[in-house]
């Protein structure tokens, strides 16, 4: 056979290609793949307020957090017993070393 | 316009309506059983999700189909990419890069005295630059006319016509290397 011919025999093998059969679950399948996609579940069911409403909780829970750390802790006084010491006239920690 | 949001057995007769002519053309597009059927899913669930693409500008099944052949082209990039990234697919870097890693792909509408030929006409399609792969394959597989692949590959008619004249050509020239010599 030569070459033009069998070129043209292959190209008409085109013509001969008849419809394949599709797969019958596939309307099922399709129906599955919607149900299982979180993206269009979710946005079904939960009102959009209440993803706003959540999302502005988060953000004022995380200010809170970044105003209490940012701000400087107020200096403890611990007079009890520095009282103690002053009445005892001590002026340090010299606790162990004083003679009663 | 479309909506099936309301009316599952609206959507159903819908694909049932549809589904052969979409699955054969993607078929026909990837040359993959497995991959067309993923597709031809994504394709229905497309149309579920976002009815309000269609602008009733051309036909419904015009435009499964553009929806159809995007997608096709977007999974052959894919593949593509994932080949030349593969292990196997680095070895492989002389090869051309637009041409699928895949073995011979047989048509299961294709009777089997025709197999071989077919097989011989996949491999050089595949080798086609991508807008000429689909227009021959819209023409000459699927039986569309030229207004109606203009209106699916959103070219005009005369473009269309040149796209599979050169497609021709260039199948011509890519199956005179495959001649297997006087049999």
């Amino acid at each position: 056979m030569n070459k033009e011919k069998w070129i043209e025999e292959i190209l008409q093998v085109t013509r001969q290609v008849k419809q394949a059969e599709v797969n019958p679950y596939l309307a099922t399948r399709v129906a599955a793949a919607l149900e299982k996609q979180p993206g269009t579940a979710v946005a079904g069911r939960l009102p959009m307020k209440w993803v706003y409403l959540s999302a502005a909780a988060m953000i004022l829970l995380v200010a809170l957090n970044v105003m209490a750390w940012s701000r400087p802790l107020p200096q403890k006084q611990s007079t009890g017993i520095q009282s103690v010491m002053q009445e005892y006239g001590w002026s340090n920690n010299s606790v162990y070393s004083a003679n009663f | 316009m479309l909506n099936f949001e309301n009316d599952p057995h609206a959507f159903r007769a819908f694909i049932t309506a549809h589904q052969g002519r979409v699955y054969n053309a993607i078929l026909n597009r990837v040359q993959d059983v497995k991959d067309a059927e993923e597709i031809t899913q994504d394709v229905f669930i497309d149309v579920f999700r976002r009815p309000e693409a269609f602008r009733g500008e051309a036909a419904v099944g015009t435009w499964l189909y553009r929806i159809a052949m995007n997608k096709c082209v977007d999974h052959l990039r894919k593949k593509i990419r994932r080949n030349k990234w593969s292990i196997n697919g680095l070895w492989k870097l002389s090869e051309k890069e637009d041409e699928p890693a895949a073995g011979d792909f047989f048509h299961p509408g294709i009777a089997a005295e025709n197999r071989e030929k077919a097989s011989i006409l996949f491999k050089a399609m595949k080798q086609l630059p991508e807008k000429q792969h689909t227009a021959w394959m819209l023409s000459e597989m699927d039986d569309r006319s030229y207004k109606e692949i203009g209106e699916i590959m959103q070219l005009t008619v005369s473009s269309v016509e040149s796209l599979l004249f050169r497609a021709r050509q260039n199948l011509k020239k890519i199956l005179s290397g495959m001649y297997p010599g006087e049999l």
